[in-house]
């Protein structure tokens, strides 16, 4: 057990328990055990991300189920979460989601960021782990792939099913040694953590196959690139929208992300793709 | 950790300055989060300084100043210059900004090896909680001479850190 992280994730459940006070940084670090500047260095090593700016994006992501889900005005939705004014609330929230919190309640769709949930011990590990790699960004060329498609329900993301393993064979037997790379194309509507369809597939150049095959084309562009182990996929999406995306200066360009996989005798390795743009 | 009271003389500092929380980009010890990066503004821009314009060419001073949002949202200033004369202080490009230490008593603590990365400041705090001395002012003052070796020599390396104090009467 590292205690410098149980400090960060105590440090998380205090701002958890004080999400509508009026607390200081100071008094965070106070409460971990810290002066204020060691503990502003050990935020950023363990959570990626200030202390301050970390619990602006939680005030303004909890804000953000008040204008959801009841008529309070935005004034005192703003002072509800320790804003010091309308505008400053305002200020915050354009700049976390890049739109006004009268728009978001008009129906507006998030533009930058989405809302991120409390960070928790497991999101803090991952950040931590001897194999973990800052995401980076590439540029990639459109990839081809022939494969099936499904509502999300029926592509699981780790057990790929017989009836699933049996298409994919059949595509692999006419492409030589791909049967051990697979992508799997993610799409949703509103929240990537809960896609609508999947699509798992092999990059092909021939794109002649009989039904249920089917083609999808991954359009060329900028991703941001983030490897992981197999049981780690969950983590590595929550560090990638919750962490990464809000400090880079890039929004997401596409309503997908895809994994491309390589199984071996026992693990599969995957790397998460997602297409991002300047924001 | 017994620190040495002394009794300073105003000084003069030339260098430059960074406001924000300087481990957003790199966190921890890194030579590439904002600290290091404005250690490294400021030696490239000696070659085109006036010659004699420091004191001494072989001490430099970070400062820490906490300002009305440090408390609040853990952003402070943090200056990196050296010691210069006051004759020379016209002499000074438009690229540095003076900082002037005011002529106080400090409690001096010496660090040497991790330590200097550990959490001092607690260590301070809780020295000065227990002391005849308060600490008033909003900086506090880390000396770097031919004592420090380098972050990739720490274990060779020694720092002076100044925390200005007055009694508590």
């Amino acid at each position: 057990m590292d205690p410098r992280l149980e400090s960060i994730n105590q440090a998380l459940r205090y701002i958890e328990g004080h999400i509508r006070k009026d607390v200081s940084i100071a008094e965070i670090a106070e409460h971990c055990g810290y002066s204020l500047y060691h503990f502003i260095r050990l935020f950023n090593t363990y959570a990626h991300q200030t202390p301050y700016d970390y619990l602006i994006r939680r005030r303004t992501s909890e804000a953000i189920k008040d204008l959801s889900n009841n008529d309070r005005a935005i004034i005192d939705i703003a002072f509800d979460y320790c804003f010091k004014t309308p505008e400053s609330f305002s200020r915050a929230f354009k700049r976390v989601f890049g739109i006004l919190p009268s728009a978001f309640r008009a129906g507006q769709p998030f533009v930058d960021s989405l809302p991120i949930p409390p960070r928790t011990r497991e999101d803090l590990q991952f950040a931590q782990l001897d194999n973990f790699v800052q995401p980076e960004l590439i540029t990639a060329d459109q990839i081809t792939l022939a494969g099936v498609s499904h509502n999300a329900e029926y592509i699981p993301q780790n057990n790929f099913t017989s009836e699933m393993e049996e298409v994919l064979q059949l595509i692999a037997s006419n492409n030589q040694n791909r049967s051990t790379r697979y992508y799997l194309v993610s799409s949703y509507q509103e929240d990537p953590f809960k896609p609508r369809h999947r699509f798992l597939g092999f990059n092909v150049n021939n794109t002649e196959y009989p039904p249920p095959i089917s083609i999808q084309h991954i359009p060329a562009g900028t991703f941001v690139r983030l490897a992981c182990a197999e049981l780690d996929q969950g983590l590595a999406l929550r560090y990638l929208f919750y962490s990464w995306l809000p400090r880079s200066r890039m929004v997401r360009n596409g309503s997908y992300y895809f994994e491309y996989m390589i199984t071996g005798k026992r693990k599969l390795s995957r790397t998460i793709f997602f297409p991002v743009s300047s924001s | 950790m017994q620190p040495t009271i002394t009794s300073k003389i105003q000084c003069i500092l030339a260098g430059m300055s960074f406001y924000g929380d300087p481990f957003e980009s790199r966190p921890g010890w890194d030579e590439q989060n904002e600290i290091g990066r404005l250690w490294s503004r400021f030696t490239a821009s000696m070659p085109s300084l006036p010659a004699n314009l420091f004191v001494k060419s072989d001490t430099a001073y970070e400062v820490h100043m906490a300002t009305s949002e440090t408390n609040q949202k853990g952003l402070f200033e943090v200056f990196v210059g050296m010691e210069i004369d006051i004759a020379v202080l016209t002499d000074c490009p438009l690229d540095l900004c003076v900082k002037v230490l005011p002529a106080v008593s400090y409690a001096v603590f010496t660090f040497q090896g991790e330590t200097i990365v550990s959490d001092w400041e607690l260590d301070v705090q809780k020295w000065l909680t227990a002391s005849e001395f308060t600490s008033p002012f909003t900086y506090n003052c880390q000396l770097y001479d031919s004592r420090f070796k380098g972050m990739d020599k720490l274990s060779d390396s020694v720092i002076d850190v100044y925390i200005p104090i007055e009694n508590k009467a």
